[in-house]
């Protein structure tokens, strides 16, 4: 079944057949929200938002465009709503911490890197850097597929990717970093 | 190189995005200079997760079902754009509203409004103050007869 039935199936209310599109597209999924968000649970937040927000809206879907993109933009909105939840509680969790937690342990050695998770170096980007670079670079996208997901002009998403590429190779040169062997 | 430069020049003191799209396309995808300066796809690549890096790989299944569950019931409305739902229902309140007004309305006749003699009216023409011409104001208090006129020298 290609993904055009399944979409009509999906609307006549066959939830086996969304079943079947969540498990199709949850790793790409997951790791274009880890790679912007950087982080795995908040990722798994952000796409299952995602994927209910796409059952919910599927009539809406314009079957021309690509369905992937169509789910990035809609993770990709997800993905900010996240972070934009985060920040809002980072400062009240970090200041509950510094004031619980004994002094001796407030500087704690840093964890080991985790290698399922992206580079400690897309931190210094921005989110639509980020995406940007992802789609880019995972997906192979060209500027004009990346401005449909980011919802901006072709131009946009290549100042962004342009920037986003220019920071990292500078980043690169700077630390002096060994690539991380996965 | 001295290209280079001056486009990163512009690139800089302009931060209009479509301009910069312009540079770039027109200096920097071409320049292998430019290109060296940045970060390649492979590289790019390695410091990103992606889909075969995963481990273990996501089961969102089990979390996204129970959100599909609580909005299932509304499956077939759900088929229609919420949006033109919402029109919908507008217009026909609209509807009726407007037919409630009219069937309402339709015998009413207001008696405040005054029909019969219309007010008089008057203009003044030309006002002197000193030999000079001045601004003249008229007052008329609510449900008065009464009119003021006030006259003073123009600055």
């Amino acid at each position: 079944m290609d993904e055009k039935q399944l979409i009509e199936a999906c609307l006549q209310g066959n939830m086996e057949d969304f079943r079947v599109i969540v498990e199709k597209y949850s790793a790409p999924a997951m790791a274009m929200a880890m790679n912007i968000l950087g982080n795995r649970a908040d990722a798994e937040d952000a796409c299952q938002e995602a994927f209910i927000q796409v059952f919910r809206n599927l009539a809406r879907f314009d079957v021309k465009r690509s369905f992937k993109s169509w789910l990035y933009a809609i993770l990709y909105r997800r993905c900010l709503d996240q972070l934009r939840r985060r920040r809002r509680s980072f400062g009240l969790v970090k200041k509950m911490q510094l004031e619980a937690l004994p002094a001796k342990t407030r500087n704690p050695d840093p964890l080991p890197e985790d290698k399922s998770l992206p580079s400690r170096l897309l931190d210094h980007l921005r989110p639509k850097e980020r995406i940007v670079l992802s789609l880019w670079a995972n997906e192979g996208y060209t500027a004009q597929e990346i401005s449909e997901v980011l919802r901006c002009s072709s131009s946009t998403a290549r100042v962004y990717l342009f920037q986003a590429r220019k920071k990292i190779k500078s980043l690169l040169e700077k630390k002096d970093v060994s690539l991380p062997d996965y | 190189m001295f290209r280079c430069q001056i486009t990163n020049f512009f690139y800089t003191v302009w931060p209009q995005k479509v301009w910069r799209d312009y540079l770039i396309r027109r200096h920097t995808e071409r320049c292998p200079s430019c290109q060296a300066k940045l970060a390649s796809r492979e590289e790019a690549e390695s410091l990103l997760i992606n889909e075969n890096k995963i481990s273990p790989q996501p089961s969102l299944w089990p979390r996204v079902k129970p959100g599909l569950v609580r909005i299932e019931g509304g499956l077939e409305k759900k088929t229609q754009p919420s949006g033109r739902r919402r029109w919908r229902w507008a217009a026909a309140g609209l509807l009726i509203v407007g037919l409630s007004s009219f069937w309402v309305l339709r015998d009413y006749k207001p008696d405040k409004i005054m029909t019969g003699r219309e007010a008089e009216t008057f203009r003044i023409n030309y006002l002197k103050v000193e030999n000079k011409p001045a601004q003249a104001y008229l007052y008329q208090p609510l449900e008065s007869n009464l009119i003021i006129v006030w006259v003073q020298k123009s600055t």
